[in-house]
C-alpha cells in the first residue's frame, strides 16, 4: 500500500507544504502564509480490484487546507477483490479543511471498502463534499461499504456506515436512487440549508438523493457552508499558481515532494 | 414478589404501555408521504431493523452495562447522537425516552438515578437499557425487545394510514425481526461505545427531515 500524504503548516513568507505522491498525486496550486491549495489525481490506473488507497491529510494549527479532487474515480468491475480507500485526517487547532471531492463511480460489479477517518481538535472544523455513484451510465452498480467516523477531543461527532449494493436497492436507505451527494460540515454550526440534518455536535450534513449528478442542489450547499467555514477561519485569500496547458504545474514551490514505491 | 424479568420484558413490548409509543410511526408514516409504495413496507422495515434498530439497540446494551456498573451515560447519550444524525429522529427518540422514563421512574425508581447525568429526555434506548438492567432483563432479551417494539409500533401505524390485513402486518413484524437474529448475538456482547452499529439509511432521514415539518401528518415520526 502506497500512502498519499498531504500536511501543511504556517510558515513565513510561505505555509510548508509536505505532498507525498502515493496511489494519488498532490499537486500544490497555491499558498500563503497558512494556506494551501492543493489539487488531487490519480498516479496511475484507478480504481482497480485489490487496490489499496491510503490518503494522509494532516492540517496544521490555524492553518486552511483547500483539497480539490482534479477528476472523479471509478471503480472498476473486480466482483472476486475489493479495493480499499482510507482516509486518515487530523485538523489541528484551529484548522480548517476543505476537500471538494469529485464523484466515486462504483461500477456494476465493482467492490469498494472505504473509510474516512477525521479527528478535529480543538476548533479544527471540516468541510467535505463527497459523491458516490453507484453505476456507470445504464448500469445497475456495484457494492459499497463506506465508514465515517468524524471525532474532536470530547468525542465522536459524526458515525456513519453506509452499506448499499446496486443490484439489491432498500427503500429507507438508497431507494432506487443511484446518486448520494452530500456536504458535511463540522467542527461549525453551519447554516440551515432546505432539507439538511443539524448534527447534535456542531455541524451539518447536507444530501441529495438522485440519479443524475447534475441535478443536484449540492454545489450550493458547498459554495455556503465552505466560505462559512474560510470566514470563520479568517484565512487571508489564496494566491494561485498559474496553470499550465498541458494541465496543473508541477509543484514548484513545494517544501518536499516525495515518490513513495 | 418481583416480576419476572420476562413478564417485564412483554411489559414493554405490549403497544398499550402509557409511554406515548402510539404516537410513533417508527418512519413508515414519513416514508408513505414521501411516496414510498406500500408494497415496500416489508422490505422498509427490514432495512430499517438492520440500521436505525442496531444503533438503538447496541446503544441499549450498553446502557444496560452502564446501570448495572453505575456509570455516567452522557458518552453512550453522546454516541448514538453521532450515529443518529436527523434531528428529527433524536427529537422522536427523546420524546418517546421521556415518557418511558416518566413511567419507569414510577416503577422502578432507581431508573431515573441511573440516568441522572442526562437531562429529562434521555433517548428511547437508553431508557430501556436502565431499566433491563434494573429489571433483571438480558441483554439478548433487549436486542429483541428495542427491535421488535420499533416494529410493531411501525405496523400498528401502518394499519392507520393504509388499512390492510391485521395478520399481513403480524408477519411483517415477525419478519423483520428474524432478519436480525444473525447480529444479535454480536450486538448483545457490545462493552464498549465505538462498538455500537453505525449503518445509516439516508432516504430514511431525509423523509424523516421532511415529515418533522409537514402538519399532515397524524403521528410524530
Amino acid at each position: 500500500m502506497t500512502t498519499t500524504r498531504i500536511a501543511v503548516r504556517a510558515g513565513h513568507p510561505r505555509a510548508h507544504v509536505d505532498l507525498v505522491v502515493g496511489a494519488l498525486a498532490p499537486r500544490l496550486v497555491g499558498r500563503t502564509s497558512c494556506t494551501a491549495h492543493v489539487a488531487l489525481s490519480a498516479a496511475g490506473m484507478l480504481l482497480l480490484g485489490g487496490d489499496l488507497v491510503h490518503v494522509e491529510v494532516d492540517v496544521g494549527p490555524d492553518c486552511t487546507l483547500e483539497l480539490e479532487d482534479v477528476g472523479g474515480m471509478v471503480a472498476f468491475r473486480a466482483p472476486r477483490s475489493a479495493s480499499q480507500w482510507t482516509l486518515d485526517v487530523r485538523v489541528r487547532s484551529g484548522g480548517t479543511l476543505l476537500w471538494r471531492a469529485l464523484p466515486l463511480v462504483v461500477a456494476e460489479g465493482a467492490r469498494v471498502e472505504r473509510r474516512i477517518q477525521i479527528h478535529l481538535d480543538k476548533g479544527g472544523c471540516a468541510v467535505i463534499r463527497e459523491t458516490i455513484v453507484l453505476g456507470r451510465q445504464g448500469e445497475t452498480g456495484g457494492s459499497l461499504k463506506s465508514h465515517v467516523s468524524i471525532t474532536d477531543p470530547d468525542g465522536p461527532v459524526l458515525n456513519e456506515d453506509l452499506d448499499v449494493d446496486g443490484s439489491f436497492p432498500e427503500p429507507g436507505i438508497l431507494g432506487s436512487a443511484r446518486v448520494l451527494d452530500a456536504v458535511i460540515a463540522v467542527g461549525f454550526r453551519p447554516d440551515p440549508e432546505p432539507g439538511a440534518m443539524l448534527l447534535d455536535q456542531p455541524g451539518g450534513v447536507a444530501r441529495h438523493l438522485g440519479n443524475l449528478t447534475h441535478e443536484s442542489p449540492m454545489d450550493h450547499v458547498w459554495a455556503t457552508w465552505s466560505e462559512r467555514a474560510k470566514s470563520s477561519a479568517g484565512s487571508p485569500v489564496t494566491i494561485a499558481v498559474p496553470i499550465t496547458a498541458g494541465g496543473l504545474s508541477s509543484p514548484r514551490g513545494v517544501d518536499s515532494v516525495r515518490a513513495v514505491d | 414478589m418481583q416480576p419476572s424479568p420476562h413478564t417485564i420484558s412483554l411489559l414493554l413490548a405490549d403497544a398499550r404501555l402509557p409511554s406515548g409509543g402510539h404516537a410513533q410511526s417508527s418512519g413508515v408514516e414519513p416514508a408513505l408521504l414521501a411516496g414510498m409504495p406500500v408494497a415496500d413496507v416489508p422490505a422498509f422495515l427490514r432495512a430499517r431493523a438492520r440500521t436505525t434498530g442496531m444503533v438503538d439497540a447496541g446503544t441499549a446494551v450498553l446502557a444496560r452495562h452502564a446501570a448495572l456498573d453505575c456509570i455516567p451515560m452522557a458518552s453512550i447519550e453522546r454516541a448514538w447522537a453521532a450515529r443518529t444524525p436527523s434531528r428529527a429522529i433524536r427529537d422522536a427518540s427523546k420524546y418517546l425516552g421521556r415518557g418511558l422514563l416518566r413511567l419507569a421512574g414510577r416503577i422502578w425508581p432507581e431508573v431515573r438515578s441511573s440516568l441522572d447525568d442526562l437531562d429529562e429526555s434521555p433517548p428511547r434506548p437508553l431508557v430501556l437499557g436502565a431499566i433491563a438492567a434494573h429489571a433483571g432483563i438480558d441483554a439478548e432479551s433487549l436486542v429483541r425487545l428495542t427491535v421488535y417494539d420499533d416494529m410493531a409500533c411501525a405496523v400498528a401505524a401502518l394499519l392507520k394510514l393504509e388499512p390492510g390485513d391485521p395478520a399481513h402486518g403480524v408477519a411483517m413484524v415477525l419478519e423483520a425481526c428474524s432478519s436480525i437474529e444473525p447480529h444479535v448475538a454480536a450486538v448483545s456482547s457490545i462493552t464498549s461505545a465505538h462498538q455500537i452499529p453505525a449503518a445509516s439509511a439516508p432516504q430514511s432521514e431525509a423523509w424523516s427531515e421532511a415529515h418533522a415539518l409537514t402538519t399532515r401528518r397524524l403521528f410524530r415520526a
